[in-house]
């Protein structure tokens, strides 16, 4: 029955990154904004980001897809080396991230496609936030599953 | 009573009258309507432009590096030699053509096409000689700083003003997209040179400190249509937005389109760029299209073979593929689809000499069509 909450976990993981990755890239359109004289306010932000997490679906499918090679590939990994969770899913969400963003890239022939990770700033952060949602996910597993692998 | 009576046969008679004339009125109108659409039996790879000789025959452009000329008696297709290396890459690829406005005395051609590799290219703008299918003494007149690492929106298009000054359309490289609303690069500007390269002393931003002197206007994204009603001296462009907000301007030397600070699209992913579409300083298009139809080229229609078209822009479009007329006058812009006969994404629509329009179809097995009456 513990497996159940397997699923659940890997999409509450995925709805973090997808939803930090949102909000980064917001924020660097809107101080982009900001530096170019227009009048951006707090209320406006918020009002945004909350479009812009229900416009998000397809971040969110995104971040599924990539979680979910990167997550069946750490728990084999796990399988042969008892890594601790909360770091296995940490490394992977970061890594699975930075690759998923790199091949989009590299299909759209350059283009990069979420405008937030053109700088390296940017594309840092995102990897961080895939980071988070990995460690969401290690951090979850571990309540449900405390003395197993 | 009686009297309503009469009235009422006298409009009967009057409606008659009218209904007969419109009958008898109607075979003339559809003559006046009828064209033919000719499709030019041939394959071709990716074909991005065209340009109509004095004599009829067609030049087209294929992304993939090549040239190729249409007949006009046989319909016969032949390969013109001495084309630049291309990087035929994403969007990029060999672009744009067109003729000299003295091209019968001088036989000078204009080409555009994206050059370099895919880590480091740009837009070029070539002159050459066209001398029996063969271009010669090739001279770059136009390179778009700085190099770029993507191979997407290049713009690309070429037309001649009045003045024999050449307008190119330089996109945004993509990521660069901010760059557009800065002077010191060609990302998403609007460029005016003369035909040797040199820069036109008129240009607005000649004495500009910091600006690049080609610039004409800027804040542009992906503009692939550009068209010049030559009688007014008035320059029309029209540009890809991203998810929503393609864009019909009104081109003003030195004025400033926005992009991305004010945009009616959102991006792919579904993002916000910019909540705002207005600015004091930025221009307003003429229409704006959301959802995208993805505007490919553009004329203005000056010809004599369709004076219905007259002072009208006629703009091809990639999705869901349509040929659109927007009609000028009045200081109100009416559109409507034409030539719906063309099916599939149309990338490009030019005037041949005559009047006819040359339209190609986009794709590996791209068609090229004339229509004519």
């Amino acid at each position: 029955m513990k497996f159940l909450y397997l699923p659940i976990f890997y999409v509450i993981s995925s709805f973090l990154t997808a939803s930090l990755i949102i909000l980064i890239n917001l924020s660097t359109n809107l101080i982009w904004l900001a530096s170019q004289g227009f009048n951006v306010s707090i209320k406006m932000f918020f009002e945004l980001l909350l479009k812009d997490i229900s416009n998000g679906f397809l971040f969110l499918v995104i971040i599924l897809i990539t979680f979910f090679l990167a997550f069946l590939i750490t728990a084999i990994v796990r399988y042969f080396f008892p890594i601790k969770r909360t770091l296995s899913y940490s490394i992977s969400g970061f890594v699975s991230v930075f690759v998923m963003l790199k091949l989009t890239t590299l299909v759209f022939t350059g283009a990069i496609l979420i405008a937030g990770m053109r700088s390296f700033l940017g594309l840092f952060l995102f990897c961080v936030s895939g980071l988070l949602g990995g460690y969401l996910h290690g951090l979850l597993l571990n309540k449900v599953f405390k003395n197993e692998n | 009573m009686r009297i309503e009576h009469k009235l009422n046969y006298k409009y009967r008679i009057l409606l008659l009258v009218s209904l007969i004339a419109m009958v008898l009125a109607r075979p003339l109108i559809a003559t006046d309507l009828k064209y033919n659409v000719e499709k030019v039996e041939h394959n071709f790879n990716h074909p991005w432009s065209s340009a109509t000789l004095p004599n009829g025959d067609i030049l087209v452009t294929e992304l993939i590096g090549k040239i190729k000329k249409i007949d006009i008696k046989t319909r016969e297709v032949t390969d013109i030699n001495g084309i630049p290396n291309a990087l035929f890459r994403g969007q990029g690829g060999l672009s744009d053509i067109i003729l000299h406005p003295e091209f019968e005395n001088n036989n000078i051609v204009f080409i555009s096409f994206s050059y370099g590799d895919k880590n480091k290219n740009t837009l070029k703008v070539i002159s050459a000689e066209l001398i029996k299918n063969e271009l010669m003494n090739k001279k770059t007149i136009f390179e778009a700083a700085p190099y770029r690492k993507t191979s997407n929106h290049y713009g690309a298009r070429l037309v001649f003003l009045n003045d024999n000054s050449l307008i190119i359309t330089s996109g945004d490289g993509f990521n660069y997209r901010e760059d557009a609303q800065k002077l010191d690069n060609h990302f998403g500007k609007i460029i005016r040179i003369d035909a040797d390269g040199s820069i036109p002393k008129d240009n607005p931003y000649i004495d500009t400190q910091n600006a690049l002197p080609e610039i004409f206007s800027y804040g542009h994204r992906n503009q692939q249509g550009i068209a010049y009603d030559s009688k007014n001296n008035i320059l029309y462009s029209n540009e890809h937005g991203p998810r929503g907000g393609d864009e019909l301007n009104l081109i003003t030397a030195g004025k400033n389109y926005g992009w991305p600070a004010i945009t009616y699209g959102i991006d792919y992913n579904g993002s916000i760029i910019s909540p705002f579409t207005e600015k004091i300083g930025m221009e307003q298009p003429l229409t704006y299209w959301v959802p995208s139809i993805a505007p490919s080229d553009m004329i203005f229609y000056d010809g004599e073979m369709f004076p219905e078209y007259n002072n009208s822009l006629i703009i091809s479009s990639l999705v869901p593929g349509e040929i659109r007329r927007i009609s000028l006058d009045n200081n109100t812009l009416e559109e409507k689809i034409i030539f719906d006969e063309i099916k599939g994404r149309i990338r490009s629509i030019k005037l041949s000499t005559n009047g006819a329009l040359v339209v190609l179809s986009d794709g590996p097995k791209g068609k090229a069509y004339i229509i004519n009456r």
